[in-house]
């Protein structure tokens, strides 16, 4: 049985990725808004909701996020308030989708989906040699494709 | 073999931005007068457009150059994305059915659509779509299990145009269901507008003027929808035609090949383990003939704009003939099988509703305006389908049944106006739920809906069996899955 963690750089890009985004928020209404105290408001609701994203939720999410496999199945266990675990028969996987993003062997933003019967399954996060190694598993016969 | 996807993937790629300029576009046109200085006021004036669409353009472009497909031994990859790369991988081992598709204008431009489906992924949409070079589509293709010569079956009917004439009649957008509203709003009509007329005339000397201002509208009208359902009909049945023009097929052990279409030509391979089931389908005039319809449930075959057939119109007994295919019936003798004494289940709806409609007429004939001519009209037009379903849950309850057997299940029963023959693998039955209302507990009798794997909920409701039965089947199908 072998177990991978999210790649702890994705919980940084990620909490930049938030910080940048409501920074960008706020430039918009600061631009469109002329009105202060609407200003102020809005500002407070955004830092609340960066601060909570940033310091609570994004640290709780990676730390509950895991995946395991044992060679023949992989699963993921996930989430913050409700906990959730799943998993797959590597046999059953009917194709992937491997997502990647600039500079994701520092980011950690690797995605990997496995589609099978009825549904999917998104291995999130993932380090660049976990995320390699993956794709040769649920590719079948740990060949490395190209 | 590495290779990107045809030029033309440019074009569908900037298309979906492209739109944007056509109110541009349009104006510009509508005021352009060629003379060089027109050009060069024209440009000015239209830089922004013209700048926005070389950036629609050039955006096609990359997107196009940074798709790329590679195709090894054991998968076909699809990469796409130059900011965020996606790269699809698709075992062949996985592929339960693949297709090309030539439509007339990418003839000139040696172009090819290739879709590869698997058992997952979204219902409905292909699992990779590309639009490749006819080399490219068979190189693709090569990799992809195919009928072999020495191995396919010798006794397959071949689907003759006949069989495809039927077919896309009978198959056009309810055949007898737009004969039945034209002939509702033509001869209706007609009785209204006599019958409108009449009473106008007794009413007012002034009847004819009136008539001839007002209502002679109203059979126009009538006719016209009457001529526009016919005409929906008549598209729906061109188009079929076009669509399943020059079907072919071939079979081995492992692969099915299916080629239709003139406008669009169409080839399908098959993968024989990924069918779900075979529904072979009929209505009440097919099932009179002998013919029948075979459709089949394998993921990627049959939801593009088509039906998943296997074959257009052939006659029953010549299915019988290809014992060599192994997901056939070898005899239509059923073990499970409703008792003539549950009629009332079957067809006791629509035949109350013809004795109904009968008396409705009986207390229509005091009605004033010579309404009874329009009433006499509507009970014939009610009683037309409440016979014809009558008719079909009879024979339905005479055909209906199911029978298990060690490597698949067969079972008859019907939908609608439809009639369906089920043949499945045993793995290929997910649950056997058994039905029963209060009435049918009293009696102990029970309705069995089988649920069968397939990308969409495929479900079949053999009505009005024995209690014991529905226990047998249920223990039998359960059996199984422990298994």
């Amino acid at each position: 049985m072998k177990k991978f963690k999210p790649d702890k750089n994705a919980l940084l890009t990620m909490r930049v990725s938030v910080l940048v985004v409501s920074l960008l928020i706020m430039a918009a209404v600061r631009l469109y808004i002329p009105v202060n105290i609407i200003v102020a408001i809005i500002g407070i609701a955004v830092l609340t909701a960066v601060i909570f994203a940033d310091c609570v939720y994004l640290p709780l999410y990676f730390a509950a996020l895991s995946y395991e496999t044992d060679g023949k199945s992989i699963s993921k266990r996930s989430g913050v308030v409700y906990r959730s675990h799943k998993s797959v028969k590597l046999s059953t996987v009917q194709y992937t989708a491997a997502v990647t993003t600039p500079f994701s062997k520092r980011t950690g933003l690797n995605f990997l989906v496995l589609f099978v019967y009825g549904g999917q399954l998104r291995l999130l996060f993932l380090r660049y040699d976990d995320f390699n190694e993956l794709i040769r598993l649920a590719n079948g016969s740990g060949k490395e494709l190209p | 073999m590495i290779c990107r996807e045809h030029p033309l993937r440019i074009l569908r790629y900037s298309l979906k931005n492209i739109w944007l300029l056509i109110f541009p576009l349009l104006r510009g046109v509508s005021v352009f007068h060629f003379d060089p200085a027109g050009i060069y006021a024209w440009v000015k004036g239209a830089w922004m457009d013209i700048a926005v669409l070389g950036v629609i353009l050039v955006y096609g472009y990359i997107r196009w150059y940074f798709s790329e497909i590679t195709v090894t031994d054991e998968a076909v990859m699809h990469s796409e994305g130059f900011i965020v790369k996606i790269r699809r991988t698709i075992p062949f081992e996985k592929v339960s059915s693949a297709s090309t598709e030539t439509p007339f204008y990418l003839v000139p431009f040696r172009a090819v659509t290739v879709r590869c489906d698997t058992g997952a992924g979204l219902f409905k949409s292909a699992d990779m779509k590309l639009m490749v070079t006819q080399r490219a589509g068979e190189t693709l293709m090569a990799h992809i299990p195919d009928v072999k010569k020495e191995k396919a079956f010798k006794s397959l009917p071949k689907p003759s145009v006949v069989s495809v004439l039927l077919f896309s009649v009978f198959f056009s957008s309810g055949f007898s269901g737009a004969v039945y509203i034209a002939a509702f709003f033509f001869k209706g009509g007609d009785i209204a507008h006599d019958i409108l007329s009449i009473a106008m005339s007794r009413i007012t000397e002034q009847a004819e003027h009136i008539y001839v201002k007002l209502l002679s509208g109203i059979p126009k009208a009538a006719a016209m929808t009457g001529m526009f359902f016919m005409g929906a009909w008549l598209l729906s049945f061109i188009m079929n035609l076009l669509r399943y023009s020059h079907f072919q097929l071939s079979a081995d052990t492992d692969c099915i090949n299916v080629a239709f279409g003139l406008v669009k030509r169409r080839r399908h391979r098959i993968m024989t383990k990924h069918i779900n089931y075979i529904d072979m389908r009929q209505n009440l005039i097919m099932k009179l003939c002998g013919a029948v319809t075979v459709n089949i449930s394998c993921p990627g075959y049959g939801y593009d704009s088509h039906l998943p057939v296997l074959m257009p119109i052939s006659r029953e007994k010549n299915l019988g003939s290809i014992n060599e295919y192994p997901s056939l019936p070898r005899d239509g003798r059923l073990k499970y099988r409703p008792r003539f004494t549950a009629f009332f289940t079957y067809a006791g709806l629509p035949a109350a509703g013809i004795v109904l409609t009968a008396l409705l007429y009986g207390s229509a004939e005091a009605l004033p305006l010579n309404l009874a001519d329009l009433s006499l009209f509507l009970v014939i037009m009610a009683e037309i389908p409440l016979i014809w379903l009558t008719m079909v849950k009879t024979v339905a309850l005479c055909t209906s049944g199911l029978s298990v057997y060690d490597d698949r299940i067969i079972l008859r029963c019907s939908k609608g106006t439809s009639f369906h023959t089920v043949i499945a693998r045993r793995e290929n039955v997910v649950m056997a739920q058994i039905k029963q209302n209060i009435f049918q507990k009293l009696f102990k009798k029970c309705h069995v809906v089988i649920w069968l794997s397939g990308e969409s909920r495929s479900k079949y409701k053999v009505k009005s069996l024995t209690e014991s039965q529905g226990i047998e089947i249920r223990k039998l199908i359960q059996h199984n899955s422990i298994k």
